[in-house]
C-alpha cells in the first residue's frame, strides 16, 4: 500500500501555477529523489503536503486518510517531518533544547525533562554531541543542517522531506548525511529527498521524480531519469538536446 | 534555582512593608505590586512569545469596570475580583484568537486599538459605567485608614504571589517551551508539532487574567474610576518598560523592573517635579539604547568577556 498519495495537486500563486496537476504515490521505506530546476515547485509541493500552504485544488492522502489542507502541527502529529531549505533553528536555544522541542511537541507523554534526555541519543546519532550545549546560533551552516536532520529524526516520523540538506556541505559531510539517510530508510522511514547534487541522488535514491514548471515530467529509476530527453531538456535546454541527438548519443 | 531565591526574597520583603505602619510606604508598595503583576503578565506574551502586546490597559480597565460595577451591587471584593479575572481571561482569549494572526507592529497596533475600543464603550455605556462622569465604588466596611491600606496592600500582594507562581510555572513547563519555540521560529515550531495558535492564545489569555484582577482590586482601592484613568495608555506602556528594565523573557526580571521603576519614578518625581517626565523619558531611551536586554544582561556580558 502506498503511504502518501497525491491526486491532481495544484497550487497557483496569482497567475503563476507553481504546482500543476501532480499525481503520484510514495511507498514506505523508500528513498525518493525530488529534483527539478530552480523554481520548478519542489519546495511548494512539500509545503502543500505538510500543510504550510493550502492547495488550490487536488487531494493529499496519508495512510489512507485525506489530509488536504491540514495544519503543519497536525501533519507533524500524523508522522510527517521536514527540514527547511533555509534552516529554521530555535537560535537562542541550545542543541539539546532544539531536539527536545521536536520530541516534546510531536509525541505525547513527554515532559520537558524527559524530552531533553530522549534528545541525547538523537544528537549522538547525527554527530552533534560535542555541540550539545551550544546555542543553535553558534553553529556553522553544516552543523545547523545536521541539527535540522536531528529534529526531523527525533519526531519519529513515518515520512521525512529533506529539503536540500546537503546544499553548502563539503564532500565528507555529504557522505555522512547520505549514510544517515540510508540508515533511516532501512528503518522503514520514507524519505523524500529534494536535492541538487546529482551524485547524492544517483547513489542514494531508488526512484526519482522530476518537476519542471510545476509539472511532473518524469518518474523512474535514477538511471532512466538521467537518460530521459525531457529531463535533459529541462536542465540543459532544447538546443543542447538537439545538438546531442544530432551528433548521436554518446 | 537562583531565581526562585530572588523572587522569594522580593515577595517576603514586600509582604513585610505593613510592619512599618507607614501608609505612604504601603501605598507605594501596593502600586509596586500592581505594576509587578502587570509587567510579569506582559512578559508572558511580549517576553516569552515575542508578541509585543499593547493591550495591558484593556484588561486592566475591563477588570476595573467589571469589579467596580459588581461592587456597586454589593458583591464582596474577592468575588468581584475573581469574576474580573474570569472576564479578562475570556475577553483575552477571544481577542487573542483573532489578533494573534498578526505579527510585530501590526499586532501592537491592533492591541492598542482594543484599548481605545473598550475606552469608547465605557464612555458610551453611561447607564452601566457612568460614562465620562466616572463610577463611584462604595467602601465595603468602615475601616480606619491604616487598616484599609493594609487590606488593599495584601490584596495586591496576594495577587502578585499568584502571578509570580503562575509565571514561574509557565516558564518551566511545556507551555513556556512552546512559547520560546514560537518566538524564535514560528514556522519551525509548527513543523515540529507546536499548535502555535493554541499556545499563543493561552499566553495572551494568561497575560490578561491577572491584569484584570489587578484592575478589580485597583477600582475598590481608589473608590472612583473613569474611562480615561483605567484605560490610560501609560498602563500599557509602563509594564513594557518595566519588563525591558528587568530583561525580556524573565518574569523575575519583570517584577524587579516594576519595583525599580516605581521607586525611581517616585524619587525623580519628588525631587524634579518640573522635569520628572523628561528624566524618566531619557532614562528609558538610554536603557533601550545601551541595555536593550535589561540589567539582567550585565551579568551575561561579563561571562562572555572572560572565557
Amino acid at each position: 500500500m502506498s503511504m502518501l498519495e497525491l491526486r491532481s495537486l495544484t497550487h497557483r500563486f496569482g497567475g503563476l501555477t507553481a504546482v500543476d496537476n501532480v499525481t503520484t504515490t510514495f511507498e514506505a521505506g523508500r528513498i525518493v529523489g525530488l529534483i527539478g530546476p530552480n523554481g520548478a515547485g519542489k519546495t511548494t509541493l512539500v509545503n502543500l503536503i505538510t500543510g504550510v500552504i493550502r492547495p488550490s485544488s487536488g487531494e493529499v492522502s496519508f495512510n489512507g486518510r485525506t489530509v488536504t489542507g491540514l495544519k503543519p502541527y497536525h501533519a507533524a502529529h500524523l508522522g510527517m517531518a521536514r527540514t527547511f531549505q533555509i534552516v529554521q533553528p530555535f537560535s537562542e536555544m541550545d542543541v539539546v533544547d532544539n531536539v527536545a522541542a521536536a520530541i516534546l511537541f510531536s509525541q505525547p507523554d513527554h515532559s520537558p525533562a524527559s524530552a531533553r534526555s530522549a534528545a541525547r541519543p538523537v544528537i549522538e546519532r547525527v554527530g552533534l554531541t560535542p555541540y550539545a550545549t551550544k546555542p543553535a546560533a553558534a553553529l556553522t551552516l553544516a552543523m545547523r543542517k545536521r541539527l535540522e536532520l536531528a529534529k526531523a529524526i527525533a519526531m519519529q516520523p513515518k515520512i521525512v522531506f529533506l529539503d536540500e540538506v546537503n546544499a553548502g556541505l563539503n564532500s565528507a559531510e555529504v557522505d555522512h548525511a547520505s549514510r544517515l539517510i540510508r540508515e533511516l530508510a532501512d528503518e522503514g522511514i520514507t524519505i523524500v529527498l529534494i536535492e541538487h547534487l546529482m551524485k547524492v541522488v544517483m547513489s542514494v535514491c531508488s526512484r526519482v521524480i522530476v518537476l519542471q514548471q510545476g509539472r511532473l515530467i518524469a518518474d523512474g529509476s535514477p538511471q532512466d531519469i538521467s537518460h530521459d530527453p525531457a529531463v535533459i531538456e529541462a536542465y540543459l535546454g532544447k538546443k543542447y538536446l538537439d545538438k546531442r541527438q544530432g551528433h548521436g548519443d554518446r | 534555582m537562583n531565581k526562585y531565591i530572588v523572587i522569594a526574597v522580593i515577595l517576603v520583603g514586600l509582604g513585610l512593608t505593613p510592619l512599618a505602619g507607614d501608609t505612604y510606604l504601603m501605598r507605594m508598595a501596593t502600586l509596586a505590586c500592581m505594576y509587578a503583576v502587570m509587567a510579569a503578565s506582559w512578559n508572558l506574551i511580549g517576553g516569552l512569545a515575542g508578541y509585543p502586546s499593547f493591550g495591558t490597559a484593556a484588561f486592566f480597565g475591563l477588570g476595573a469596570y467589571t469589579s467596580g460595577i459588581l461592587a456597586t451591587f454589593g458583591v464582596a471584593l474577592p468575588v468581584s475580583v475573581a469574576i474580573a479575572g474570569l472576564v479578562s481571561f475570556v475577553f483575552a482569549s477571544m481577542v487573542g484568537f483573532i489578533l494573534l494572526r498578526l505579527k510585530g507592529h501590526y499586532f501592537a497596533i491592533a492591541t492598542l486599538a482594543t484599548v481605545e475600543l473598550l475606552r469608547e464603550i465605557a464612555n458610551s455605556a453611561t447607564n452601566l459605567t457612568g460614562g465620562g462622569m466616572g463610577l463611584n465604588i462604595p467602601r465595603h466596611a468602615d475601616l480606619d485608614i491604616v487598616a484599609e491600606a493594609s487590606v488593599f496592600f495584601f490584596a495586591m500582594w496576594i495577587l502578585l504571589v499568584l502571578t509570580a507562581l503562575a509565571c514561574l510555572y509557565v516558564e518551566r513547563s511545556k507551555v513556556g517551551f512552546a512559547l520560546g519555540c514560537i518566538k524564535q521560529a514560528e514556522g519551525g515550531a509548527e513543523m515540529i508539532g507546536v499548535n502555535s495558535t493554541f499556545y499563543k492564545t493561552l499566553a495572551f489569555a494568561l497575560s490578561g487574567v491577572f491584569v484584570g484582577m489587578a484592575g478589580g482590586v485597583y477600582a475598590s482601592w481608589v473608590h472612583y474610576i473613569e474611562p480615561g484613568d483605567v484605560f490610560d495608555i501609560l498602563l500599557t506602556v509602563k509594564p513594557v518598560v518595566m519588563a525591558l528594565i528587568g530583561g525580556l523573557g524573565s518574569s523575575v526580571g519583570a517584577i524587579v523592573g516594576a519595583i525599580v521603576y516605581i521607586a525611581a519614578e517616585e524619587v525623580i518625581w519628588r525631587n524634579y517635579l518640573d522635569f520628572s517626565s523628561g528624566i524618566i523619558g531619557l532614562t528609558i531611551v538610554g536603557l533601550v539604547l545601551f541595555l536593550p536586554r535589561g540589567f539582567g544582561s550585565l551579568r551575561l556580558r561579563r561571562k562572555v568577556a572572560t572565557p
